[in-house]
Parts: structure tokens; sequence; C-alpha cells
């Protein structure tokens, strides 16, 4: 691993700026710009957000020496911000993992022992043994993965391969639940199809960008350069920023609307009332393209239905699951007598996703309540603001929406997804956009971005989720199993058809006791999973085995059992799939240090200890109940399995992985132009498992609106990745739209093709009053979703509402950042941002420690009542990267009830100053 | 003992000695010029690593840790000279204290006014000047060579971090 650079990077960095410049303009180009130094260059992807930036990276002496972005690739042309610099850096902090840690006491593994360095082989033996003893006892259910959007690809297919396909359970969730459950959602119930019809290129090609929660001047900052170059070069050009709090995007915007927390809801109920009430309405494309439909609004708030686990302080809040009286504002939203008391049950909880057809008219009925004055009393965020004020600038708003000469880009995160109403609000987007005609059309369009690297290449398209198989298809649709059985050499009935749990489930199936393992790969849920409190306690003092396998020792690797050492981004091959269907790859770079090893590896390695005999027999499943499955349990496959040619003694590892096809897929390949494979090398294969994965993964999409182009293609020299679909060699810009996208039916101008949930009875704004289905085939749905209150509000004990988030120089939960010095220095803890006054009014001021407490609990953080966020009064702001200011200790794990992504925007907390400090 | 089932005072109390003792564990640590414990031992005989003694917070997951006070960089500009890179194609930071030059707004940039300088010519004394690259459009084209900061390079902070003098909470080997 030692090696010096034989050019002095050193020298360099004393000739600073000058050389620099000189070598922008060509003068003087040092030798490593050349080509003519020791440096190998070669193409990559960043590591961190959903942008997808190209990088350039350089290696010598088997270490990444440099990144610099990418001038020809197409998202940042050359651009990067502070952690895309970081690139280089990540790899380096001297406590990466090198070896596995098992928890033990006299030599045998013990839940109460510290962590001893073990070999390979006795890591997986207690996995296994901990594993076949949780199995034995509870079946597939038992067991589960807490996988990532920052999975690759291969990563992500061969975890959920592994386990739907060997251990038939459903148990595997992204923290992609947490970042954009409810975008998948609303473009399911939307469009049929998940994945946003637009690109990047709408930036160039709009006059409006209008951010709706969604800071891009910190969390997405190479776009947001890009849409700063446009502002900048073009007078008509306008930015607008929906926030909750002043921030850095706010800096730039044109217009700043600073509302209360969930009342988006009714800002674009009055914005899609206005487009109605001044004509505004694009008439032939809703009557060519979209149908109206709404759905129930008792559907609760995604906690769990009993307060069993709840502390004492809890259990108001969660009473709310159950049932809750109607604010105010929330009965004039719903079409009520505000001067009523309401008691609703919340008796849609488990079934919130339901919809039905309206007419336009019950549309434009249930709009009514949202007028200018209604909207803006109940929505205006920032007390000190005045009421005129307010209600001229959501007056702009809609003008803007509204003005047919206007092209609109609305750009959210996790302002929205993070939600309670997640998935409404982000249908309430398609609303606006959908009856303007402004959808998927170059300029025009809503579109989601998303946090993550991969969280839609791997995530989503994959489909890491408790109820999804790959390219869009769910476990509990028969037809779709059936195929996926087919793809994976599968007997029939080997799929389990019962929708596992998700990521903030499975936490509480460790308190419950209902899941007793647990592989966590990519991800540190302990720390980002809200209400951490009951989390960490029933990691570590319950009978269960969680296995982590991280770089890093995070704080789900301090809870853990058994830690895995993993190889990082450029020590490894893969792809990763950003926010605008872009799927770029990566060479490995460098070796993996020590021991760490691939998460494929890990994961095939693993699935050597399985024989069929013991996964596919006869397994319990409690609650199953599908057709042509007994209830409860999952049928002996065995007999099957043999009749395809399988034997009882075969392991995962050969009928999943190493399959005749995949290894068809030869190691060493020219594509990897002398480069290593720390998989196949550990391995001790001759193919190419990267590859092989990859190509059985794209064939569940080719045909069927998912198409990627073959494996070799991405690694092209003239290639930066490509825009899926990609038929015959184009990648697509516009999907739905006839003009871009080749699966758009010839003469149809646009067609929203997406095949699920386009079959609907019709009702009115209360009900179904029609159960026959109506076919929706090739339209759109535009939804009416009311305002309503979310989980939990201050009051007189909890007067502040809580939202986290990121800041530019972390990601995530600070594991890979904090371990680079510069960005470590520039913020090096997580502070609480508060307006003066409400500080002031609590004895805080500037740096003071202080409490921040909830109903879950309480931690330290210093004040900071000026920097990057301008906070209204009544409202603070926590970033969560810092594992010394555990923020998810307080927050609030309520859900949408459809997408069941957890809101991190809005909960209730007292601040007060810590003594002594 | 279910910690909800103390009583309030007590549970105040046993937070606060907690995290003192959270709090001096984090200093220490700061201050020892030993890399931390490491989870990277190949030793022979491998020493058992407590839980407490790994990750960027030290101490238990149960604890409530003392966050230092940010140490920030008051400096004015000029005080210190320019600081390295940390490799040749990264960004140079930023020496001096940024707080009273932000925000950064469409009619306003302070960075830009003291930094736009020619570039070609660098003085000893002089602010450190913006490279040619910033008055290249996104195609890679400069037709305003000079005169005009390109918007996408106009949000500095978004790739110039400050320098501040704080010590890493772990090593890091990349530039060794």
């Amino acid at each position: 691993m030692e090696s010096k650079p034989s050019w002095s990077r050193r020298d360099f960095m004393k000739a600073g700026v000058a050389a620099a410049a000189a070598s922008a303009v060509g003068i003087s180009v040092p030798a490593w710009a050349q080509g003519k130094s020791p440096w190998r260059w070669d193409k990559g992807v960043c590591r961190f957000c959903g942008v997808g930036c190209g990088l350039r990276i350089a290696i010598e002496g088997g270490k990444v020496v440099a990144v610099q972005g990418d001038r020809h690739n197409p998202v940042n042309r050359g651009l990067l911000c502070v952690k895309g610099y970081a690139n280089a850096q990540i790899l380096y902090g001297e406590d990466r993992l090198t070896r596995p840690l098992l928890r033990m006491k006299n030599g045998k593994f013990d839940k109460q022992g510290d962590f001893v360095p073990v070999s390979w082989e006795r890591a997986f033996d207690e996995m296994e043994r901990q594993f076949k003893r949780v199995h034995g006892e509870l079946g597939p259910t038992g067991v589960g993965i807490m996988g990532s959007g920052q999975y690759t690809v291969q990563e992500g297919y061969a975890a959920v391969k592994l386990l739907k396909a060997g251990w038939r359970s459903n148990n595997i969730d992204p923290n992609a639940r947490h970042c954009m459950a409810s975008a998948v959602a609303a473009f399911i119930q939307v469009f049929g199809i998940d994945e946003p019809s637009g690109c990047y290129d709408d930036i160039e090609r709009t006059d409006t960008v209008v951010l709706w929660g969604a800071n891009m001047a910190e969390m997405h900052p190479m776009l947001w350069a890009r849409i700063i170059d446009q502002r900048m070069a073009r007078d008509d050009y306008r930015v607008l920023n929906l926030t909750t709090y002043s921030n850095r995007s706010s800096d730039m915007a044109d217009h700043e609307i600073v509302f209360k927390p969930n009342t988006d809801l009714a800002i674009w109920n009055f914005i899609a009332r206005e487009i109605v009430a001044k004509g505004s309405v694009d008439q032939a494309f809703i009557d060519k393209y979209c149908v109206f439909a709404t759905g129930p609004y008792d559907i609760g708030f995604g906690m769990r239905g009993t307060d069993a686990f709840a502390f004492d302080t809890e259990k108001d809040t969660q009473s709310r699951e159950r049932g809750v009286v109607l604010t105010r504002e929330e009965a004039v939203a719903q079409r009520k007598n505000p001067d009523e008391v309401h008691q609703v049950a919340q008796g849609n909880a488990a079934t919130a996703g339901k919809h039905w057809l309206i007419s336009f008219a019950e549309f434009k009925r249930a709009l009514e309540p949202y007028t200018l004055e209604f909207v803006a009393e109940l929505s205006k965020g920032d007390p000190d603001e005045s009421l005129e004020s307010y209600k001229r600038k959501l007056q702009q708003l809609a003008d803007y929406y509204a003005d047919p000469k206007r092209k609109m880009v609305s750009y959210w995160t996790m302002g929205f997804n993070q939600h309670t109403r997640g998935t409404w609000v982000n249908e309430q987007a398609y609303m606006v956009h959908l009856l303007t005609g402004k959808q998927a059309k170059p300029g025009n369009g809503a579109f989601s971005l998303t946090g993550q690297p991969s969280a839609c290449g791997t995530a989503r398209e994959v489909g890491t989720f408790a109820h999804r198989l790959p390219a869009d298809m769910v476990v509990a649709n028969p037809a779709h199993r059936k195929r996926s059985e087919e793809v994976w050499k599968l007997p029939a009935a080997t799929l389990n058809p019962k929708v596992g749990s998700h990521i903030t489930k499975m936490m509480r199936d460790l308190e419950d006791g209902s899941l007793k393992w647990l592989w966590v790969q990519v991800t540190n849920p302990f720390q980002s999973t809200a209400n951490a409190n009951h989390w960490i306690k029933a990691a570590r003092e319950l009978d269960n085995f969680i296995v982590v396998s991280d770089v890093y020792p995070t704080l789900s690797a301090k809870v853990a059992d058994l830690i895995l050492p993993s190889a990082m981004i450029f020590e490894k091959w893969g792809a990763f799939g950003n926010s605008e269907r872009r799927t770029q790859m990566w060479r490995q770079q460098v070796p993996p240090p020590g021991e760490a090893q691939s998460d494929v590896w890990q994961i095939m390695e693993f699935a050597k200890r399985f024989t069929l005999a013991e996964v596919w027999g006869e397994q319990k499943v409690p609650g199953l109940a599908a057709e042509g499955f007994e209830d409860g349990r999952l049928p002996d496959v065995m007999a099957a399995a043999k009749s395809l040619g399988y034997k009882s003694d075969d392991t995962l590892h050969d009928v999943l992985f190493a399959t005749p096809a995949n290894r068809e897929f030869a190691w060493p390949d020219p594509v990897a132009d002398g480069r290593e494979n720390c998989t196949s090398d550990a391995a001790g294969i001759g193919w190419f498992p990267e590859k092989a994965l990859f190509e059985e993964y794209a064939s569940f999409g080719r045909g069927h609106h998912h198409d990627l182009a073959d494996f070799d293609t991405y690694y092209r020299d003239d290639v930066r990745g490509l825009r899926w679909p990609v038929v015959d060699g184009r990648e697509t810009k516009w999907r739905f739209n006839e003009e871009y996208d080749p699966y758009v039916k010839e003469g149809s101008g646009f067609e929203f093709y997406g095949g699920a949930l386009k079959a609907l009875p019709a009702g009115d704004l209360d009900g179904v009053t029609t159960a026959a289905t109506t076919s929706l085939a090739g339209r759109a749905k535009i939804f009416f979703r009311p305002y309503a209150a979310p989980a939990e509000s201050p009051d007189a004990e909890y007067p502040l509402w809580l939202s986290t988030g990121r800041v530019l120089e972390h990601w995530h939960s600070g594991s890979m950042t904090r371990r680079v010095p510069e960005l470590h220095a520039a913020v090096p803890t997580a502070q609480l941002f508060m307006h003066p006054a409400d500080a002031k009014k609590r004895g805080l001021t500037q740096n003071d420690l202080a409490w921040i407490a909830s109903r879950r609990g309480k931690i330290q953080a210093r004040v900071e009542t000026a920097g990057r966020n301008t906070m209204p009064r009544g409202m603070v702001f926590v970033p969560w990267f810092d594992e010394g200011v555990f923020i998810n200790k307080v927050t609030l794990d309520a859900t949408c009830p459809i997408s069941k992504e957890t809101d991190f925007k809005k909960c209730a907390v007292e601040v007060f100053k810590a003594k002594g400090a | 003992m279910p910690w909800r089932s103390i009583p309030p005072a007590a549970l105040w109390l046993i937070v606060m000695v907690a995290s003192v003792g959270a709090g001096l564990a984090i200093a220490q640590d700061a201050s020892q010029d030993a890399p931390a414990p490491a989870a990277t031992t190949t030793s022979a005989r491998p020493q058992p690593i407590a839980d407490t003694e790994i990750g960027l917070a030290k101490g238990s997951v149960f604890d409530v840790a003392v966050p230092p006070v940010p140490a920030g960089n008051i400096s004015d500009p000029g005080d210190l000279p320019p600081v390295g890179r940390a490799f040749p194609s990264a960004p140079p930071r930023v020496p001096h204290a940024v707080a009273d030059f932000m925000p950064i707004t469409r009619e306003e940039n302070w960075c830009v006014d003291c930094h736009m300088l020619d570039w070609t010519a660098p003085g000893d004394d002089e602010p450190t000047a913006i490279s040619f690259s910033h008055y290249m459009n996104l195609r890679g084209e400069a037709d305003d060579i000079g005169s005009k900061i390109v918007g996408a390079r106009w949000v500095c902070v978004s790739c110039h971090l400050p320098d501040v003098d704080t010590p890493p909470l772990v090593e890091n080997t990349f530039a060794d």
C-alpha cells in the first residue's frame, strides 16, 4: 500500500494558483495535465449525491492521488463541489476497517463481548450459525437486509437475488426508503411507472425554476451551478425558493417564500385553483392524456398501530395513528364545517394508497376552499413577515405556473419526500404540471431530485425494496413473480408474495422480536433512522444478531455484533444511476486495504453457506395470504427444483450467482485494460461477476421500458453514461413524449404508458360510487389531495418545530466526509440553527451548549443564530451528519402511510440551556 | 431498569454525568498525536476493542456527547498566506474568515470584488487571482475573458472550502 508519488504533489501545492491558472490557459502545462506524469487517469462517478457528477481519477502506485471534474461529462461539465473533490481522500481515513471484527468473550461469540479481529472464515461461520438459528425459529421473515441508495447496481442486484430468490424473504429495504420512497409512490400512482419524465437538460431549456423543499445550493450544488449560470445570463430566467427557512438557495433566488411546515399541501391547491380560475388549464392536453382521481384522507401517519412499545411521553403523539380531531384549517380544507368538532378515526391507515376516478367538476369543487386568503393565513411561515407581503408572493407564484408562455420546472427533494403526506405532495406537483400541460416536454416538468448516487439506479430500478422486483415489478403481482422466476431460473412459487418490512419497520421488528438476524450493507441505519433510542436499545439488549458491512466504524458498527470490512468505490467495479436516469460505470482503480472485500464478494461468498434443501423446503410466513399459496406458508419447491436440474445440495452460490450463463463472462476482460478486479481475485474465479450480474439484471428491463445499454458501452471513451431507455444505441431525454421516447405510440403525441394501477373504480370526493373499473391506458392521473395537519405540531411543552437535513460539506452520516480533514475543519460539528429571539428567550447565544428535547429523547448541540441558514421564529434546524450530535434520538418515526418514508422535517421540540458549559 | 421509568430528576443527573464524561473523552482524543486505537490492528495477538473506542464519537451510543465549540477562522484577508491545495487539481482553500462576506447574491459577491485580478501576473502581496477557467462557460468556451465570471462559478463556497485550524477527527493518509 505504501508508495510515494515519484512526482511530488507537494511541489504542486506550493506552486498553487499561478500554476493552476497557467494550466488553464495552456502555458507551461504541468506534467500531470500533459499525460507525461506517472499518473494514470480514468473516468469515474462521484460517490456522493444523486446529481451524478463525472470525475476523472488519477492513480499512482496503487493509490488514488487526485480527482477532477470531467469536462466531457454533460452532468457537471468539469465542475465539482467541495465533496466531489474529496472523492480521493475519503478512501484514506486511518481507521479504515481492514479485518472482520466479532464480539467475543473467551474465544466465543458473545453479544456483550468486545470486538476481536477474526478471519473471514470465522466471521461467516458465526453469521451462518446465527442465521440458521433464527431462520429455524422464525422462518424467512425473521431475517433481513438493510441496503442502500449507495449500493452499486451489481451489489443491490446480488443482495435482492440472495434474499428474495435464495432465502425467500422480502425483508430487504434501502436507506433510500428515507430518501425518495414518496417520489416513487407518486410516480407509480400518477404515471404507472417509476422515474422522471424529464432530465437535467430542462435547466437550460426552461424559463422558471421553482424549488420546493430542496436546498439545491447545498445539496445539489453542481446542478445549482447550472441554474445560476442560466439565471445570470438570462434576464427572463426566474428562480423561486419555497422553503420553511431561509437558506443558501434563497440567497440567489428571485423570490423566496417561507411557508409553515406541511402547508405546501395547501399552497399547491391554491395554485391549481388559480389555474382553473384564470382559464389556464391546457384542456386539450388533459382531455387526451389525463384523468382525475382522489383517495381517502383518514390514512394515519405511518406510526405503529399499538403503543405497547412507546415511551410514556410518546403516547399522546402515537395515539394520532388511531384517531385525530381535525384542526379548524383541516376542516375548511376538507370541506367540513370548521365550527364543529370532527373526531376522525384513521380507518384507511392500512389502505392509504387506494384511489378512484373523479370528474373534473368534482376536482374543481375540491379546490374551492383554497383561496388566497385562507392559504396565506394557514401557510405563512415567518411570523415577522406581513400577511400582505406573503400574499403577493403566493399570487406571483401562481401567476408563473398559470402563464402559458412560461416554461416551468419544479424541483424537490427531502422537503416533499420526508413528509407524512409525501406521496400526496409529490402528486400535487404533477397535478399542477399536468393541468397546464407543462410535463414531459423540454424545459417543462415536475422533477424529483434524489439524494443518493444510485437511489434511482440501484434502489429503485434494481428494486431493493421490500415490495419490489427488478424493472418496476412487485412481489405481490403473480405475473411479475412468474417473470422473475423465469429469468432467475427458479421453480414456480419460490418467490414470496407477501411484502416484507420497510426499513423503519425492520427496526420495529427488531424491537418486538419478529426479526432477529440483520445484515446492514452500505448504510448507517442506527444513526439515520428516526426515534433512535428505541433501535439502539433493541440492537444491544435483545436477542438478535446484527452484521454491519462498512468501510469505517460507523455508529451502526458500534451496535453491531459482527463488522465486515468492505471495499470502497474505486476499490471495486460498479455502476450508479443518477436522478435523470443516467447509468454511469467505473473500473476498479486501486485494491481494497487489508482484508477488505467488495460487497458483491461478501454476498456471493456467504451464499455458499446455504444448500437448496435448507431454504427451498416449506417455510412459514406469518400473515401470508395469496392466491395459489396456502395461508401462512411458502411451499416446498425442491421437487420442482430437481426437475429444473438442481440438486438438493447445490448451494445458493451456484444456483444464483455462478450460473453457467454468468460464468461465460470471462475475467480478465479487455474492458479492464489491465486493471484488477478484487471480486474475481478474492473468489479465485475466472469470470467477471460485476459484468455478469449487470447483464443478467439488464435482461429484466430490455423491451420493458427500462432498456440499458450493454456493459462495455458504458466504458467506451466517448460515453459519459446514458439515460435509459437506451433503444438502438440512443438514450431518451424526455419520456412519454413521442418526439423523444421510442416507446410512445406513433401519432399519439404523448403516452403515459406505465402499466401500474391503470384500472380504477369511479366515485366522487367522498368515495367510490361505481365499483366497476375503467382502463386508463396511456393516461396520467391528476390527483386532488387535501391539506392535512402533521403527526406532531408544536405545543406549550414542545413549542418549536425541528427540521433535520444536510450541509454542503458532509454526506449523510458523515462517515466518509468527516474523515477528510478539510471538510471536517470547515464544519466540525452539527449546530442548532435557531432564530436569535428564540435563543435569547432561553438565555442562549451563539455557540452556547443547548439541550434539544422531544417526547422521544434529548441531545446537546451548539447554538448557531447566524450562519448559512436564517430560521424564522418558532423553528430550529439540526443537520444529522454528526454522530456526536445524535439528532435522530429526538426525531419522530412517523412516515407517509403510502410510501413509508419517514418525515424528518417536522416534529415538536423544546430547547433549553445546558448547565455548566 | 428501563430508562423511562427513572424519575426525571434522576435521569437529568445521569445524563449530565454521562455527557460530561463523553465530552472529556472527545477532548482527549482530539489532543492525542497517536492515532485512535486501531480497528485496523493486524498484530498476531489481536487485542479486543470495545465499541466505545471506535467511531467518530467515542463512548457509548447511549451517552449524550458534548459537542465542541466550532473553531472557525477569524483572520482577515491578507493576514495569512495562501494555503496549499489538497492535490493539484483541487481548488485552493480560503485562508481567511468569510462570514462577513456572505451571503453571495446575484448582485453582491465580495469574493469576486477582491479576487478578480490578472491571473497571468500574480503579485506577491495581492489576493489570489481567480483562475482563467472561471471566465469560461460550461461548453469550455471563453467569450468574455477577464471581464465576467460565469454564473456556474459564481457561488464560490460551493467549491472553495475555508481553511480552519481544527485537528482532524481521524488522521487521513491520502497525502502520505
